[in-house]
């Protein structure tokens, strides 16, 4: 009974905390917009199975009586090659393009994050050795990085997602490791000491939250460009693979007809710029309301 | 008369989170020229809002200008362009000078740069015209080698050099109204005496105006003619300063003035105890020079120097000095949380550097430490309730509830609601803030609490309270206590002993009644006489030591006092004075008191009076 009173009485200054974040949100009305944008995106990706028109034509089915058709009525978004509907295809590409892309950049968080803290905290020769190992993975062009190892291991979603999360973590690690030392000259750090406090609690406990706004940040920014990435790579046939419904595998079959059919090409590429300004957007806002400068009151 | 400077019903709002609050409503201001008016007030009273508001760089919004004037010869400020201001107000008639000089001064280029450019700004001045002005400045402002200062960069300057450069910015642009915003809060008091007596000189030859805004009372009443008392964005009392003082209308200016002038507290009830808590020997903290591309090696901050000391149970050591003086390493360093370079801490019969970190970690238990700036030494995304339970989540095992018992039981100790458990530390005020950090602090029932500045950084009514509160807790729990601290009241407040320390080394300690009543090292003299009260008229009657402290790096050969010190003898210059017992338990360490010497009392007189005539 009190554990439960107890996990209430946790939660009331958190939503205080939320209430306060929401209000700054509003004050800037194109991260509003971004917001409201990205939460539809993600209602979208969730709900697409249940919602598409034709749900049917998600996987490989072909009804060569309706090949490219431009967009009307029945098919707001034009047909493709083998008659399927663009609409559903691509608003079932969010789906995957977002599922690709929070599970990616997720598992880049799980690496980076804690090894960033590790490094900017205990310092001496552990954070050498990871700051080098991440030097070496940042001395790779991350697209480039991304196909070697997709080619290592051979094109398929998953293993596009662990190759982006491969060549992510870098960049949380350094970004991580970055807050950890200038927040390990922090009072209450010196004072965990003092106390005694182990350092695997100082690094988890105290380090880590404190590092999470420009994480987030971070990392609502790179959702676009992973999403970018997850697109490149399946334009380049090292991602997902014929019927699924990706962007960038869409956009790459589209080539072939793209001179009679530009409904077929565009609207995936829509898509995918309309994604990636808004994780942009929605980055650009959450640096402006996490930032602790603005944030004193 | 028409007046110089009057601000009217001025009303600001400021927009938030949770309304639109006021955060200003002056009624009247008024300042003549050539005269230094003081605003005192605690942070968030809405001192600064009212500088930035003259200014006109008030941020609009948050801000929000509802009514009102600021006239400042017989212009409204508040009606004029902002290109006007930029044009020819802002630095040309009105300058600021802010509290942190480092962030008004640009740190990619030279001093020289800087204040030239700001000459021929305003100035038609050939390049060499400016450079010889330039110079000229500097040397107005009493800061030693011009031609040298001007080739620094700011950051090769000391804190009180850099806050003179400011000043010869502000007069070189030909200011009339110069608003000083805290200009010395983060400066030593003997360096802080000698910037507002440099301050005090100029205005009167400059014949300049100065608005001076602090949260010091004590300093303000030094330096200023007419104060005027902000609390909670309204002027509850303004007047001549000695007529405030003397006669103070409004509580708040009451309970300030009683805040100040508080006596020491009765320390006759506490008992002497001859058991040994902590015994420091020998003690050394160096920190290497790190140079990348030489080995030399050798190079080292002395920043604690072979210091003994002793405390007993139940006392309280106040530890005594200005920045970069070593009193938190050497706190540090006792605490194990420097390496230390030599010597021994012994506490309660353990030697803390030669035991192992399992039973390192239970030594900790029982010292416990709290911190100057309560806004940064709890971790914001934690609740109260978690940030009182670190400690004993690592060193005892309690379930949940007697957990959260407990924690409730702490911060009713501490004088603070059960609910602010559930609440982060941003919803608390300064005070409120230190409050938790005690309860933290005592969460394991330590023998040895330090506490390190408890007060400097809230606002003056919190301050007394807190110290009551440390008191009473003391009492009440065994505790021992060591005290850090650069504000003399507080030490002489709270503490039985107390130990001054100067460059990495203790100059003198003894009991604290006999060290305020008579102080015999010349360090220690200029010091006490240093820090503004309100007794203190002018800023004339503060001592001041010439020249900066010397750098820790190679600190002085011989006594380390001996360059800036006003008796400076040859033997000074070549041997280290040894600690000597004065008289009963009072000890120094200087050579003027030698033993043939000691006899005669007139010695230390001769100090003292002679420093008062320099003075």
């Amino acid at each position: 009974m009190l554990s439960k009173l107890v996990s209430i009485e946790t939660l009331k200054p958190k939503l205080k905390e939320m209430r306060f974040l929401l209000y700054l949100l509003q004050k800037n009305k194109l991260t509003k917009l971004a917001l409201y944008v990205a939460v539809g995106l993600f209602l979208v990706a969730l709900l697409a199975p249940f919602i598409v028109p034709y749900a049917s034509h998600i996987r490989d089915e072909a009804n060569p009586s309706n090949k490219l058709l431009p967009p009307s009525k029945e098919f707001f978004f034009g047909t493709d090659e083998l008659g399927r509907d663009v609409f559903s295809r691509v608003l079932y590409g969010t789906r995957i393009s977002l599922n690709t892309a929070v599970l990616s950049v997720g598992l880049a968080l799980l690496i980076g994050v804690p090894l960033g803290a590790i490094a900017g905290t205990i310092g001496g020769w552990i954070d050498e050795v990871i700051m080098r190992i991440t030097d070496i993975f940042l001395s790779f062009p991350p697209l480039l990085l991304a196909i070697a190892i997709v080619s290592v291991m051979g094109p398929s979603l998953q293993n596009t997602m662990l190759a982006i999360a491969l060549s992510w973590w870098p960049w949380y690690t350094r970004l991580v490791r970055g807050q950890a030392i200038s927040l390990k000259e922090r009072k209450f750090i010196q004072a965990a000491e003092a106390i005694g406090t182990s350092s695997y609690k100082i690094i988890f406990g105290h380090i880590v939250p404190n590092t999470i706004s420009p994480v987030i940040v971070q990392a609502s920014m790179d959702m676009g460009g992973v999403i970018l990435t997850i697109a490149s790579l399946s334009f380049l046939g090292l991602g997902a693979k014929a019927p699924t419904p990706e962007w960038g595998l869409m956009i790459s079959t589209s080539r072939n007809y793209f001179l009679n059919a530009w409904w077929y090409s565009v609207f995936p590429g829509l898509a995918i710029f309309v994604t990636v300004l808004v994780f942009n957007l929605l980055g650009d806002g959450f640096r402006e309301i996490l930032d602790p400068k603005t944030r004193k009151n | 008369m028409k007046t110089y400077f009057e601000v009217k019903n001025l009303k600001i709002n400021n927009q938030t989170f949770e309304g639109v609050p006021t955060v200003l409503d002056i009624d009247h201001i008024e300042i003549q020229r050539g005269k230094t008016y003081g605003i005192v007030g605690e942070s968030g009273s809405g001192k600064t809002v009212l500088a930035l508001s003259i200014l006109g760089l008030l941020q609009c919004p948050p801000g929000e200008i509802e009514s009102g004037e600021i006239v400042f010869e017989g212009e409204n400020l508040l009606k004029t362009s902002n290109r006007y201001m930029e044009q020819s107000i802002r630095g040309k008639k009105i300058a600021m000078i802010f509290q942190d000089p480092m962030s008004t001064l640009n740190p990619v280029f030279t001093v020289g740069y800087q204040i030239i450019q700001v000459i021929r700004k305003n100035q038609r001045l050939s390049e060499k015209g400016a450079y010889k002005k330039a110079v000229e400045m500097i040397k107005t402002v009493k800061l030693p080698d011009a031609e040298d200062i001007m080739k620094k960069y700011p950051h090769q300057l000391s804190g009180g050099q850099r806050q003179r450069v400011i000043i010869a910015m502000a007069l070189a642009c030909g200011a009339e109204l110069i608003i000083a915003d805290e200009p010395t809060r983060n400066l030593d008091v003997t360096i802080q005496a000698s910037i507002l007596k440099t301050l005090k000189e100029l205005q009167k030859k400059f014949h300049v105006t100065i608005l001076f805004i602090a949260n010091n009372l004590s300093l303000v009443s030094t330096f200023c003619d007419e104060l005027a008392i902000l609390y909670k964005g309204k002027i509850i009392e303004h007047g001549r300063v000695r007529d405030v003082l003397r006669n103070p209308q409004h509580d708040y200016t009451k309970l300030l003035i009683r805040s100040i002038t508080k006596d020491t507290l009765s320390k006759d009830k506490r008992k002497e105890s001859k058991e040994v808590l902590l015994e420091v020997k020998e003690l050394k903290k160096y920190f290497p020079v790190k140079k990348k591309f030489s080995k030399k090696e050798g190079v080292w901050v002395k920043a604690v120097d072979e210091v003994d000391l002793t405390i007993h149970k139940g006392e309280v050591v106040g530890i005594v000095g200005e920045s970069g003086c070593g009193k938190s390493t050497l706190v540090n360093t006792i605490l194990n949380l420097h390496q230390p370079t030599g010597g021994q801490v012994i506490f309660d019969g353990n030697n803390m550097f030669t035991l192992k970190k399992n039973e390192l970690r239970k030594v900790r238990k029982d010292i416990q430490i709290v911190f100057q700036d309560p806004y940064w030494s709890l971790n914001p995304r934690w609740l109260v309730k978690d940030i009182v339970a670190e400690p004993i989540k690592v060193h005892r095992n309690l379930d949940e509830k007697s957990l959260l018992k407990r924690i409730e039981e702490l911060l009713e100790m501490v004088g603070l609601p059960k609910e602010a458990a559930f609440k982060y530390p941003h919803e608390f005020s300064g005070g409120q803030r230190q409050r938790i950090a005690i309860a933290r602090s005592l969460a394991v029932n330590p023998k040895l609490v330090v506490l390190d500045e408890p007060t400097s950084s809230i606002d003056v009514l919190s301050q007394a309270q807190i110290l009551d509160l440390l008191d009473d807790l003391r009492e009440r729990l065994e505790l021992t206590n060591i005290l850090i601290s650069h504000d003399l009241s507080v030490v002489n407040y709270m503490s039985d002993r107390i130990i001054i320390m100067y460059l990495g080394k203790i100059v003198e300690y003894g009991r604290s009644v006999e060290v305020f009543k008579n102080p015999l090292h010349p360090y220690t003299q200029a010091l006490f006489n240093s820090i503004p009260d309100i007794e203190k008229e002018g800023v004339e009657s503060l001592a001041t030591i010439e020249g900066n402290v010397p750098s820790a790096i190679n600190p002085p050969l011989g006594c380390r006092f001996h360059t800036r010190c006003p008796k400076v003898m040859e033997i000074c210059k070549e041997q280290l004075p040894e600690m000597k017992c004065i008289e009963n338990d009072h000890y120094a360490a200087c050579f003027l008191l030698t033993k043939e010497e000691l006899g005669k009392k007139e010695v230390y007189l001769d100090i003292n009076k002679s420093h008062k005539d320099k003075s």
